[in-house]
């Protein structure tokens, strides 16, 4: 990198809105929260992984468009599926929600350039609806607890159904609460 | 942190298309309600939930058609320090959720947002996104092509389009400048100055036979019935100043910061020139501009009137420093002196290169009055470099040299100072003016 590069690299740098880096730090803290709540509930070490995943986070939040966070996020399940077996641990509500706000504040940056600063109503109407899946997901875990506790037989196939009803009941209430325009379309 | 800078914002034509962020949570979806069905880990279900709620989410808001766009910008024409504001409105499809607009930096152009990036929610399938321009400097310059994205919810599809280039004309902010003394009258019938000869006007000369030609309203019927004959009341003729203003744009010396900060010897003449031509055309003076130096000639013939102020600041807008490495594409000085002609000419000059002493000489000899304006900026010979620096000492003194002969030559040499600049000036040439002249032809 010769002295040029460096000077509009640094130039860029600058330019970075204040939210903006409140959005990596956001990005960050969510995906090292979901792969520390994982690696700590599956009793394992986290330090070399751990840097690896800050790692995979900080590029993730720099070039947002990129498939990066698609590897941190396998990086992530990958670390809950080998290290823990309770699968009604309350500490998946946290992974889970970890990667979505991970992968909600990461899709928010890939339509923004570094240096805006998006509208309050935006971030606003990202919160509501990321209110409505986080409930969808309490929900949904709630399912699983439930039908674990009574030992119902397949299990599985009635999470899915039941993630697929989680699934239309969150939409069903999102077109509700969405204006006239948009449910004119299907 | 994204990315990388403005210019390759987004990349992608006029139509929608899935992002990054849908193939990874409708991929996250779907592999992890796999894996949890096959190894029978329903906890992995929690974790896919709110990938699975959020494709489910994004491909029922799935866009149609592309949304219409259009843009516009509030005002063309501006003056220095002004603002305006560019409209971009994204509409006509109902998923559209937001838009982001961004300007593309443009030299002498501020933008609120500074960052020049607007994002607009939309609300019944419309967004809305504005963005303040501020031009800090004179001149004519397009504001570059702006880029827009348009996304429905989740970000999982987005469109992007970039608009076309808008000119936008920024008039150069006249000076503060006033002047209290009265030129010498001209040769022509109409202004506000009185003439020396008698003719249609307004100011009272005195009273004298009835001859034909005279008009009926000029009549003075009280002495006329004690005189037995008609008699008249003569006035003396109203007359205009021609007001002929040069601009050497050979080349612009010192740093413009724009409107705001230090000006360069362009930026000092230039505004000069707009103050000069505010003070006199919208009084009813007529005024000149010849700009020279320059690769294209300005010109705008005399005339009065707050559109011929406006036909000076808007040429006043598109002048270009000349390069002076290529005298060839240049308008020279010696080709203006057939069409200079103003009662008074007002050279406004940083007088480094020697074509505006030349021709200041060259139209005083010819008899008309000349004034030239320095506009050299007082930071031009500060410089970094001792070498420039001593440069720009040595051409100095040269310089002081040549205006000490253009003063003896009885050209008055002033620095720009802002109103009351030229009323010295002024009255020096009105008094000279009764007198007689030489003239070398």
């Amino acid at each position: 990198m010769n002295a040029g590069q460096l000077q509009q690299w640094l130039d860029q740098l600058a330019m970075v809105s204040a939210q903006r880096w409140a959005f990596v730090a956001l990005a960050v803290v969510s995906a090292t929260g979901a792969f520390t709540t994982a690696a700590v509930v599956g009793g394992d070490q986290v330090g070399f992984v751990l840097v690896f995943v800050v790692g995979l986070a900080v590029a993730a939040a720099i070039r947002p468009d990129s498939h990066t966070a698609l590897v941190l996020e396998t990086v992530v399940v990958w670390q809950w599926l080998a290290g823990t077996d309770d699968v009604t641990n309350p500490a998946v509500l946290v992974v889970a929600s970890g990667m979505f706000g991970f992968h909600t504040v990461i899709a928010l940056m890939a339509v923004t350039p570094s240096s805006a600063v998006v509208d309050r109503v935006v971030v606003w109407r990202w919160l509501r609806r990321c209110g409505w899946v986080l409930i969808a997901t309490g929900a949904m875990w709630l399912v699983v607890v439930v039908m674990v506790d009574r030992r119902a037989p397949g299990n599985a196939l009635l999470s899915s159904l039941a993630l697929l009803t989680l699934a239309a009941f969150a939409l069903a209430i999102r077109a509700l609460s969405a204006p006239a325009g948009e449910r004119s379309r299907p | 942190m994204t990315t990388s800078g403005r210019s390759s914002l987004w990349s992608g034509r006029e139509e929608w298309r899935p992002t990054v962020a849908h193939l990874r949570a409708s991929v996250g979806a779907v592999v992890l309600t796999t894996i949890a069905l096959v190894w029978r880990r329903p906890d992995l279900l929690v974790i896919a939930s709110p990938m699975a709620v959020v494709t489910a989410w994004s491909l029922m808001t799935r866009p149609g058609g592309a949304p219409t766009f259009e843009d516009r910008l509030a005002h063309p024409t501006i003056r220095e320090g002004d603002a305006t504001t560019w409209h971009g409105d994204v509409s006509g499809e109902p998923m559209l959720d937001v838009a982001v607009a961004a300007v593309t930096p443009s030299a002498w152009v501020e933008t609120r947002p500074s960052s020049g990036v607007a994002t607009a929610a939309a609300i019944d399938g419309t967004a809305r996104l504005a963005v303040d321009l501020r031009s800090i400097r004179w001149g004519t310059r397009a504001i570059e092509p702006v880029d827009v994205l348009a996304a429905t919810p989740w970000g999982a599809f987005r469109w992007h389009t970039h608009t076309a280039r808008h000119p936008l004309t920024t008039l150069p902010l006249p000076g503060v400048f006033d002047v209290n003394a009265s030129a010498r009258p001209s040769d022509g019938l109409v202004g506000l100055h009185r003439s020396a000869r008698n003719g249609e006007g307004n100011e009272f000369s005195g009273i004298r036979p009835f001859q034909v030609g005279d008009r009926m309203r000029r009549i003075n019927w009280a002495r006329s019935a004690r005189s037995g004959e008609l008699q008249v009341n003569a006035t003396r003729a109203d007359l205009d100043t021609h007001i002929a203003l040069v601009i050497d744009a050979s080349d612009d010396f010192g740093v413009s910061e724009g409107i705001d900060g230090l000006a360069s010897s362009l930026d000092a003449s230039v505004r000069a020139a707009g103050a000069i031509a505010e003070h006199y055309a919208p009084r009813g003076e007529r005024v000149s501009l010849r700009a020279f130096g320059t690769r294209i000639a300005h010109t705008v013939a005399p005339g009065s009137g707050r559109a011929q102020l406006r036909r000076i600041l808007d040429t006043l807008a598109q002048v270009r420093p000349g390069d002076p490495g290529r005298s060839g594409y240049r308008t020279p000085a010696s080709r203006q002196r057939g069409v200079i002609g103003g009662q008074i000419t007002v050279m406004l000059s940083p007088l480094v290169a020697p074509d505006a002493l030349d021709l200041a000489v060259s139209l005083g000899r010819q008899g008309m009055t000349v004034i030239v304006v320095d506009t050299l900026p007082a930071h031009v010979s500060e410089d970094d470099d001792e070498y420039t620096a001593l440069a720009w000492r040595i051409r100095l003194l040269e310089r002081r040299r040549e205006v000490r002969l253009v003063l003896t030559a009885g050209i008055p040499v002033i620095e720009w100072r802002g109103p009351g600049s030229l009323d010295q000036v002024i009255r020096d040439i009105a008094r000279r003016s009764t007198g007689p002249r030489m003239v070398q032809r």
